[in-house]
């Protein structure tokens, strides 16, 4: 029977959503406006909801993986993110912890191709 | 722009307040770069359909607020099945203490049927939904305080209740005897408690009988009396394997039911009768007096053959 499409639908959501910390702190190495973080996200194939990227962002910076500034660009205030030392630190963890997933998941399923 | 300045009104309504302000004018940036992109893509301004559009691909104001809160659910997925556990026991357990209230109520209140049987649904759809929500506020005050992950750290398996062994020894009468003993007897103290009356005597004639002043001085003793048979029952349901709490409890409740029989054999009345015919009601005094006199003997030889068949069974029950 094949897998229904809402139930894939619904484990792609699950295995993305941990991995878009990843992504957001791994875009943040360099400076960015919310807007453009999310355009450069989009760009790269991981589209995250505006809903939740926002919290996100206060989330990571309340637990000081994060920092940010409003400053003036374009005639209008914008409020730009990076990472902090802290953060650059989790970042290195959570990628050697993603490709030893990675290369786990890849010799599991060897056999299937 | 008044469909904005709405929609993030609706949003700042709901916000944690401290980071109201900020969070408002990041969003309003946010949804003018939408909108500005959105516009230089198009070649021209964006009607208010349009607008209205990029608001709801933002999302309900409710549910872009919530997620600025620390806290997003009542009661966490860990959480969750401890919670649905205890609920359902709780329910099951108080629904048939208020069936066993409205059947009392039914059988002796002297009420119509229906008024009792409408009076007993309503009382225990009200202590039913009490208990639900008090449950459901216990379970939300302990995922904010955290206290499942102190739980989960400690438990063992060898404290785990015995319920497997106890379902698959005993016939189901015996398996669920101290589950209905817990239920009634929590049922009695409702109705010790006042929760329901039972004329002691039908009021013919202008009789009544109601009980003597010694009852007032044994509430408490049989209150406490009463809650040492639920404890004992509980304990026998969950932790029969704690054989010395069980004996203890045994006695102690015989020891109980054994001193208020003999304070009630010392009482000169267990009953009073009152009406207007005196020869009459001297004379149903009189024999009842006799009678609970001889009922109250019974009763503590019963006690006290009870205690002895517990102990004994408790004596022999394997491990």
């Amino acid at each position: 029977m094949p897998v229904e499409e809402d139930l894939f639908e619904k484990l792609r959501v699950e295995l993305r959503r941990g991995s878009l910390v990843l992504a957001v702190l791994g875009a943040l190495r360099e400076e960015r406006y919310g807007y453009t973080l999310r355009t450069s996200l989009e760009e790269a194939g991981l589209p995250i909801d505006e809903g939740a990227l926002y919290p996100l962002l206060r989330r990571l910076e309340t637990q000081g993986l994060l920092t940010s500034e409003w400053r003036e660009e374009a005639r209008r205030n914008k409020r730009f993110y990076r990472l902090t030392p802290d953060g650059l630190h989790v970042l290195g963890q959570l990628l050697a912890e993603w490709n030893a997933i990675s290369e786990s998941i890849l010799r599991l399923t060897e056999g299937e191709k | 722009m008044d469909l904005i300045e709405r929609y993030l009104g609706a949003v700042r309504w709901n916000l944690p307040s401290a980071k109201a302000g900020d969070i408002i004018a990041e969003l309003a940036d946010l949804i003018a770069a939408r909108i500005e992109d959105r516009e230089e893509a198009l070649g021209r301004p964006l009607d208010k359909g349009e607008v209205s559009q990029i608001l709801r691909e933002f999302g309900h104001p409710l549910t872009v607020a919530g997620r600025y809160h620390d806290r997003q659910v009542l009661i966490g997925a860990e959480l969750f099945p401890f919670y649905w556990f205890v609920l359902r026991i709780m329910l099951a357990l108080f629904a048939v203490i208020e069936a066993v209230k409205t059947a009392g109520r039914i059988a002796v209140s002297g009420e119509p049927f229906f008024q009792a049987l409408s009076q007993g649904l309503g009382d225990a759809a009200n202590t039913l939904l009490t208990i639900g929500a008090l449950i459901t506020l216990a379970f939300a005050a302990i995922e904010q305080a955290g206290w499942l992950d102190t739980y989960l750290a400690r438990w063992k398996p060898e404290e785990l209740p015995d319920l497997g062994k106890l379902r698959l020894d005993l016939p189901p009468r015996k398996r669920w005897e101290p589950v209905f003993e817990i239920a009634f007897g929590i049922g009695f103290l409702a109705w010790w408690a006042g929760a329901f009356t039972i004329p002691f005597f039908p009021h013919d004639d202008g009789m009544t009988i109601t009980a003597a002043p010694i009852w007032a001085t044994l509430y408490w003793p049989v209150v406490v009396l009463v809650w040492a048979r639920i404890l004992l029952s509980l304990v026998q349901f969950l932790r029969p394997a704690w054989k010395p709490l069980r004996a203890l409890l045994i006695l102690a409740s015989t020891a109980g039911t054994l001193a208020i029989a003999a304070v009630l054999h010392a009482a000169e009345r267990i009953v009073i009768v009152a009406g207007a015919d005196a020869a009459k009601v001297a004379k149903i005094q009189q024999s009842l007096d006799k009678g609970l006199e001889i009922a109250v003997i019974v009763v503590a030889a019963i006690s006290a053959w009870q205690c002895v068949k517990e102990l004994y069974q408790l004596y022999k029950e394997p491990r």
